[in-house]
């Protein structure tokens, strides 16, 4: 098959996709929009919280309101990405391994960690990454700060690397219901860390608790190193070979989980 | 008396229950434990190079929070799954015919597995004081007994309170067939509207105004000024014995109206 023949398939699968997300969102629309108006009320209460504490407080360990107001509008776009494209459907590898139906899963021709990553798309998702996008433009605008071009373009790579480096991190957690089966209360202990991601990095007090909430547990990354990007790109740019490493390390996680496996289905 | 040995029975049942899952029961600690330190950290940053914020000195905002997590689990209201699971799936129709009266007999279960979280949280939260201690964010005499005792009394006033209103949000099941938009709308609205987000007063005026005339600050600000001695207990248990009465009549309403409505189809 050409290049061109492939790009075309899988530009049709994601257009079907996104087609029977539309559908999902006509048939559960109280739900779509309950889901909606919580992500409102977050967005709403997380900068009143902020907005609270500057108005008593003029900064955050030396960062000004307009750079926090950056981290609200990257967490959400990270968030809003993830939840769009990922959610759903690693959350099929732990409820696999507990009922049995990871089996069939086994059974298709085809990398069953791409499988289980792609599929179901969450157009709420898409609708908090705009929401979060609206706040980064604003706290970008030329009132608020001018960052560089390649500032920018190294930004947006570092928030692809944010999205990555939460599906793998979370497929890590997934991978860890074949020798535990119930994974619940690590899956909201993940994302009970994630809420703290609008907390800026200057008020983990060394090195030390900034490297653990990086690398061991990644709330730093889903705000805090993109935004750093548009502060000291050079730095940050560094940070670029983190997310293929920790994608790396979920797949042996899941290989090896994989050649322990026994089937639970009937 | 009968009537109290089936209560004590299931709050002993759910007890055992709720500690059946080890790595659960656990892990639970790590969910309490570092959030806080988290939120921690950052009023330290916030009190960087600053003695006092809106009144408060770090180790009375740090205080403010270790209450406030004590507090929040317990009094926090949602919809309680197993009762809204009986009505949807018709078992309430089993309950009905035992001798305890049903929204009795879900208080009691509910009190159970909570007191399982009450020895948890009391642990996690009294070594996270004293680690806070030892790490010079606070000290012993930032506690007073006195103060801790009036905490005590309310907490138990705060947590009847927010079980009322779990109840309350889950007999909604008999109207609306699922509560789940209920649930998910207090649990935006509650951290900020309560106080457990952040100090009622360090707010702007207009949500100050909102929250003044919902029950929600009685679940957790007030109970905490009521340990710093800024809002007299005395006062604070007329105002939320207030709220429990309404809070009662409504689970009560609720109760009789679904009841009513209430078909179920046995097999």
């Amino acid at each position: 098959m050409t290049l061109r023949a492939r790009i075309t398939r899988y530009l049709r699968m994601v257009a079907k996709q996104l087609w029977l997300g539309w559908r999902a969102w006509r048939s559960y629309r109280a739900s779509f929009l309950l889901g909606i108006i919580g992500d409102l009320a977050w967005l709403l209460f997380t900068i009143v919280f902020f907005s609270s504490i500057y108005s008593h407080a003029g900064d955050i360990g030396g960062w000004p309101w307009a750079d926090v107001l950056m981290l609200i509008g990257t967490a959400h776009i990270v968030n809003g990405l993830y939840t769009a494209l990922f959610e759903s459907n690693i959350r099929r590898l732990s409820a696999g391994v507990k009922n049995g139906s990871l089996d069939r899963w086994l059974t298709y021709p085809a990398d069953v960690q791409l499988l289980l990553t792609f599929g179901r798309i969450n157009l709420r998702g898409f609708l908090t990454a705009l929401l979060g996008a609206g706040i980064t433009l604003y706290a970008l605008s030329p009132v608020v700060s001018q960052p560089r071009l390649e500032a920018v373009a190294i930004y947006a790579l570092l928030l692809v690397g944010a999205v990555i480096v939460r599906l793998a991190a979370a497929f890590l957690i997934e991978t860890l219901a074949f020798f535990l089966v119930n994974v619940e209360i690590l899956r909201a202990l993940q994302n009970e860390f994630y809420g703290y991601a609008t907390y800026p990095a200057a008020v983990y007090p060394n090195w030390v608790w900034k490297l653990a909430f990086t690398v061991l547990i990644p709330v730093l990354w889903m705000a805090n190193i993109p935004a750093a990007a548009l502060r000291d790109p050079e730095i940050a740019v560094w940070w670029l070979f983190f997310p293929p490493l920790l994608l790396a390390l979920s797949r042996k996680a899941f290989a090896f989980a994989l050649r322990h496996y026994q089937s639970a289905g009937g | 008396m009968r009537l109290l040995a089936i209560v004590r029975s299931t709050i002993a049942l759910s007890w055992r229950e709720a500690t059946a899952y080890r790595f659960n029961f656990v892990m639970s600690f790590l969910v309490i434990a570092v959030p806080f330190l988290l939120q921690v950290f950052l009023w330290v940053a916030v009190f960087s190079g600053r003695g006092q914020v809106a009144g408060y000195s770090l180790s009375g905002i740090i205080v403010y929070y270790v209450l406030a997590l004590f507090l929040y689990d317990f009094v926090h209201p949602a919809v309680l799954y197993d009762v809204s699971n009986d009505i949807k799936s018709g078992e309430l129709a089993a309950h009905l015919l035992r001798p305890l009266p049903y929204p009795l007999w879900a208080l009691a279960v509910r009190l159970g597995s909570q007191a399982v979280y009450l020895a948890v949280v009391t642990v996690v939260v009294g070594a996270g004081a004293a680690l806070l201690s030892w790490a010079g964010y606070l000290s012993v005499n930032d506690f007073s007994m006195a103060g801790l005792l009036r905490f005590a009394v309310m907490f138990l006033a705060a947590w009847l309170l927010g079980l009322l209103f779990s109840l309350a949000a889950s007999f909604a099941v008999f109207f609306t067939e699922d509560a789940t938009g209920l649930s998910k709308l207090v649990s935006f609205i509650f951290p900020l509207l309560s106080g457990s987000l952040i100090p009622l007063d360090m707010l702007p005026g207009w949500i100050k105004n909102v929250c003044h005339y919902l029950p929600f600050r009685w679940l957790v600000y007030e109970p905490i000024r009521v340990y710093s001695g800024q809002q007299p207990l005395a006062q604070a248990l007329l105002a939320t014995a207030g709220w429990l009465g309404l809070a009662v009549a409504l689970v009560w309403w609720l109760w009789r109206a679904g009841e009513a409505r209430f078909t179920a189809v046995g097999g």
